[in-house]
């Protein structure tokens, strides 16, 4: 509720303002946000904006100028250094647990903003962007508040028009952001939450009180969850960006009916997976190809992304459990790569069906990883595959069923909406201004009803 | 840096077929989609890159190997003729 009112004022002030003082109120009301979080926040943000700002002003002229690549080197060492050190420090201090501290604070949003000055740097080193002069611009591309906590992951070259645009929002786009948010909220305070409802407390620690048919959907039912819990923050965010007349990046595009693992990583947290394909995983692949290695053996097929998907777990947090996740996650990938590279006709079939059994029980011991250590996740595939019933109840378990029938549902009419034109049906029954007061009628109901406040936070708030 | 389009077309349609399809005898039409159709896979684009980077010396950007930019041989060759202009 308190974020509602920040938006409603921040949108107040943004519409009195003359035009050419609006980014001005934009960077103040994101700095403001942030602050909200703590000095130190603050300060790690702004350090990391003009660290970043001021770096590429040193480069020299030309394209990839070799002296200009010890300064981008310097740039990445830099931010990748306060990741790790932050991530380092948190981990050693052992302030996961607690939730709050001086290094959980000061790190808020730090995962998603350094990728994006990482893709920056790099991007006016390779020619690929102009340097940016205008340090209003920059600073705002970096702290807009929208993005700030948890992404998407920005490149300044989609988002940095934007805010030097002159920005018009219509009626007609201020019902279709407001319906963004209705249905990110609804994402998150009713499904998400439900299925976190739904998901017992020592699931993941203690197995053996579970039989092996739940400890089988109960990682399912958490990927299930946290989809709906991010995409709902994303929608949100989405959402109120565009009140603004910025358009965020989509992040998710339907990843639950992907086919393969390797099309899950496309549709799922798109802006990371796309920082991690553009300057991880290609420039790997093609420096490995440079040195002649055959493009089909198993060096250049699995170490890029070998090394791609454990850059991904250990950005998710410092700890054994997020190795694993990603060399399981990595391993898969591999495995369907190569299945694609050396399949013939005959074993074609069979291969693809082996391929994306592999894939789907792979998320199994991904998602116990995601949550908890590695001996407790060790704990959990011995309990599922001693296949214990001892405690299976044929009722407790079709009442479980029942409740997670509704968000399922409500989760998949959510993704056709997004995917068919009936959101646009549905918008463009009334009028455009009727629209946005049934709409935002709609959210303060959810909010209200369900006493958001008290909603545990954004799973993806923690990275 | 000026190209012959045709010429580049016909180059980069022999690398597909031959390199990365492995079977020189297809009909490619520059026109065809290659990703989106399962001729090829994404990750191949990185193997485009290096060849043209290598035989063309024009350096194709990461974040443009992508299956919307890059998925029929003349969008690859659109892709050559704007970067080479970059250089």
């Amino acid at each position: 509720m308190p974020f509602v009112g920040f938006v409603a004022c921040t949108i107040l002030v943004f519409y009195v303002v003359p035009k050419r003082m609006q980014n001005v109120v934009l960077l103040a009301a994101s700095y403001s946000f942030c602050l909200t979080f703590g000095w130190p926040c603050l300060l790690l943000l702004v350090s990391s904006t003009l660290f970043n700002f001021l770096l590429p002003m040193f480069y020299s002229s030309g394209r990839r100028n070799p002296r200009n690549l010890w300064i981008v080197w310097l740039g990445v060492t830099v931010n990748l250094a306060g990741l790790i050190w932050l991530r380092w420090a948190t981990l050693s201090s052992g302030v996961v647990e607690s939730g709050s501290s001086l290094l959980t604070i000061a790190g808020i949003g730090l995962s998603f903003y350094t990728l994006s000055a990482i893709a920056y740097l790099v991007d006016v080193y390779r020619g690929q962007v102009p340097k940016v002069t205008n340090l209003l611009h920059f600073a705002l591309f970096m702290a807009w508040f929208p993005k700030l906590l948890s992404g998407p992951i920005e490149r300044v070259q989609i988002l940095l028009p934007q805010l030097t645009a002159s920005r018009i929002v219509k009626d007609q786009d201020v019902s279709q952001h407001l319906l963004l948010i209705f249905q990110g909220v609804f994402r998150k305070v009713v499904i998400a939450n439900w299925l976190f409802a739904l998901l017992p407390s020592n699931a993941w620690t203690q197995p053996e009180q579970f039989h092996s048919v739940e400890l089988i959907v109960f990682p399912f039912l958490f990927a299930v969850a946290v989809y709906n819990d991010f995409l709902g923050y994303m929608s949100i965010m989405r959402g109120v960006s565009g009140l603004f007349g910025i358009k965020l990046s989509r992040n998710f595009h339907l990843p639950l009916s992907s086919r393969s693992f390797t099309e899950f990583w496309t549709r799922w947290h798109i802006t990371f997976s796309e920082w991690l394909r553009d300057y991880v995983f290609f420039p790997l692949t093609r420096s490995l190809l440079k040195r002649k290695l055959p493009p089909q053996s198993l060096a250049v097929i699995g170490l890029p992304l070998l090394f791609t998907m454990l850059g991904s777990g250990l950005w998710h947090g410092f700890g054994w459990n997020f190795v694993v996740w990603g060399a399981v996650i990595g391993c898969v990938q591999i495995g369907e790569r190569i299945h694609t590279v050396r399949r013939t006709q005959a074993s074609n079939q069979v291969g693809s069906r082996l391929i994306y059994i592999a894939a789907v029980l792979a998320v199994i011991p991904a998602a116990v990883c995601f949550n908890t250590s590695l001996s407790n996740t060790f704990d959990y595939c011995l309990a599922l595959v001693e296949f214990s019933m001892m405690s299976y109840s044929r009722n407790r378990f079709a009442v479980f069923l029942l409740w997670l029938f509704p968000p399922l549902l409500a989760n998949i009419v959510l993704d056709r909406m997004d995917e068919s034109s009936s959101t646009r049906f549905v918008s463009t029954a009334f009028p455009a201004k009727l629209r946005s007061l049934a709409i935002s009628a709609g959210v303060f109901l959810i909010l209200i009803i369900s006493q958001a406040d008290s909603h545990p936070a954004f799973v993806y708030e923690e990275f | 840096m000026a190209f012959d389009t045709d010429a580049l077309i016909q180059q980069v349609t022999t690398f597909v077929r031959t390199d990365l399809m492995e079977r020189a005898d297809y009909p490619l039409r520059p026109d065809e989609p290659l990703i989106t159709s399962g001729l090829l896979d994404s990750f191949s684009l990185a193997r485009v890159a290096v060849y043209i980077e290598e035989e063309l010396s024009v350096y194709l950007p990461d974040s443009e190997l992508t299956v919307e930019n890059m998925d029929t041989v003349r969008q690859m060759v659109s892709q050559i003729e704007q970067w080479s202009d970059k250089e």
